[in-house]
């Protein structure tokens, strides 16, 4: 049993590395589907809308799929012989694509809490669109949906261990691995459920501070 | 159309029936857990309570794919298991993926149940109270219906969220749409046009659902609400 637990560790690790990695991709992602979504040209709003709606109801799993074996295939041909990006950069890619669309939809939500009259004010004081999204609108926005985003962070570290499938070694591979080794799948899986547990518990309780704090700062502004 | 499309169709259907079979025990189980230990939460208090609790903690806070493989390669080391009757359901992957939806889609939909019911006017329970009722009438004849209106939106995506569950079955052997789509994929390394395919499929699917429900949704409506 223990001398798996440094393995373990360090799989944890990978599954942190990669949950991080995959949410700063999906926050990118989501704010240019939330600014396609709200451009004028009705084909783009329809196609962010669209790619939303695809996503929501297609497995995780097979988007994992598609992106590590899709991504060699097109590799593949492009150079002539098998290159491919690796499961750590697909599962980024992957995850990132799915919950760029579940972050576009928590943004929008705190977007459209914001009144209207704001964007005006910042263009009528000569700020432009950017400038105007930028200093005006995002900074409420992050407080806004930071509920949301939280829940959306503890959904992803737990969809990492699909990532396991196309042969990432993270918390779950590392626990089949060590299941497989010692012939003694309920220790090991239980002691990576209790390792995954950890992290959602401890990622939970820092999201409740960061929510308190935000919004003891907006309290505080509010009463001045 | 190439051999190879003829053979994906015709492993299709199969594959299809396995994913709505999953998706819909899946479903009902879940909501059959949801209803008890929603309840149980709402009218418990204390040490009862808190006991309650740590299923929903547990099952949320861990990922459903290690809850399956704990089900499946775990609990055969399980003597006693092993020797009951239910090892006839639980030792097939059909059984354990259900097990596995079910449970953890329980636990997220055991919180919404009791959302629903906390949300209930205080009033309502003691006016149930004054006109003599049982706790188990004010919940069932009070509580619950108007909860399960409030619930119905949130139910298409506890459907869908089941059915996009169902694709960790293709990681225990089981060839549903996912499991086809994989196999097809790894055989012919044309990623894209299974992928495609396998998209539509789910996509109608999770369509239809959606539907359904919002039928459901105005069916059960309370008039001039």
């Amino acid at each position: 049993m223990i001398d798996f637990l440094p393995q373990m560790l360090y799989g944890t690790w990978i599954t942190i590395a990669l949950a991080l990695c995959s949410s700063i991709f999906a926050l990118v992602l989501s704010l240019i589907l939330v600014w396609f979504a709200s451009s004028e040209i009705r084909l783009i709003s329809f196609l962010a809308r669209l790619y939303a709606d695809v996503i929501r109801s297609v497995p995780e799993l097979l988007i994992i799929f598609l992106i590590y074996y899709g991504s060699a295939s097109m590799l593949t041909a492009f150079y002539g012989e098998y290159v491919e990006i690796g499961p750590f950069f697909s599962g980024v890619i992957a995850l990132g694509l799915v919950f760029g669309a579940y972050a576009a939809e928590v943004i929008r939500g705190a977007i459209n809490d914001i009144p209207r009259g704001q964007t005006e004010a910042g263009l009528a004081i000569g700020l432009n669109q950017v400038k105007t999204f930028m200093l005006i609108i995002l900074p409420q926005v992050s407080r806004r949906a930071l509920p949301g985003l939280g829940n959306l962070w503890l959904i992803l570290v737990k969809e990492t261990s699909l990532v396991s499938a196309i042969g990432l070694e993270e918390l779950m591979r590392k626990s089949s691995i060590a299941a497989g080794v010692h012939h003694d799948p309920l220790t090991y899986y239980l002691v990576g459920a209790a390792l995954y547990l950890l992290i959602t518990t401890v990622s939970s309780t820092g999201l409740t501070v960061l929510e308190h704090r935000v919004n003891e700062h907006n309290f505080k502004g509010k009463r001045v | 159309m190439s051999d190879i499309w003829l053979n994906f169709i015709d492993k299709l259907p199969d594959a299809v029936v396995l994913t709505a079979m999953i998706t819909f025990i899946g479903f009902f189980l879940a909501q059959t857990i949801a209803l008890i230990c929603g309840s149980l939460l709402h009218v418990t208090s204390g040490w009862t309570r808190r006991v309650i609790r740590i299923y929903p903690f547990v099952f949320r806070g861990t990922p459903l794919l290690i809850q399956l493989f704990l089900f499946y390669y775990g609990l055969s080391q399980i003597e006693w298991i092993r020797e009951s009757i239910i090892w006839g359901i639980l030792g097939t992957p059909v059984g354990c993926i259900i097990l596995a939806v079910s449970l953890n889609a329980g636990a997220y939909s055991s919180e919404l149940m009791l959302g629903a019911l906390q949300n209930i006017p205080e009033g309502q329970r003691e006016a149930g109270k004054a006109i003599g009722l049982s706790r188990l009438k004010i919940l069932v004849l009070i509580e619950l219906p108007q909860a399960y209106r409030f619930l119905i939106p949130s139910l298409s995506n506890e459907v869908i969220f089941i059915l996009k569950g169902s694709a960790l079955a293709s990681m225990i052997t089981l060839m549903e749409l996912t499991g086809i789509t994989k196999t097809f994929i790894a055989k012919t390394f044309s990623p894209f046009e299974f992928f495609i395919a396998a998209g539509l499929i789910y996509l109608l699917i999770g369509y239809a659902l959606s539907q359904g429900f919002r039928w459901l949704e105005k069916k059960y409506a309370i008039p001039g609400r």
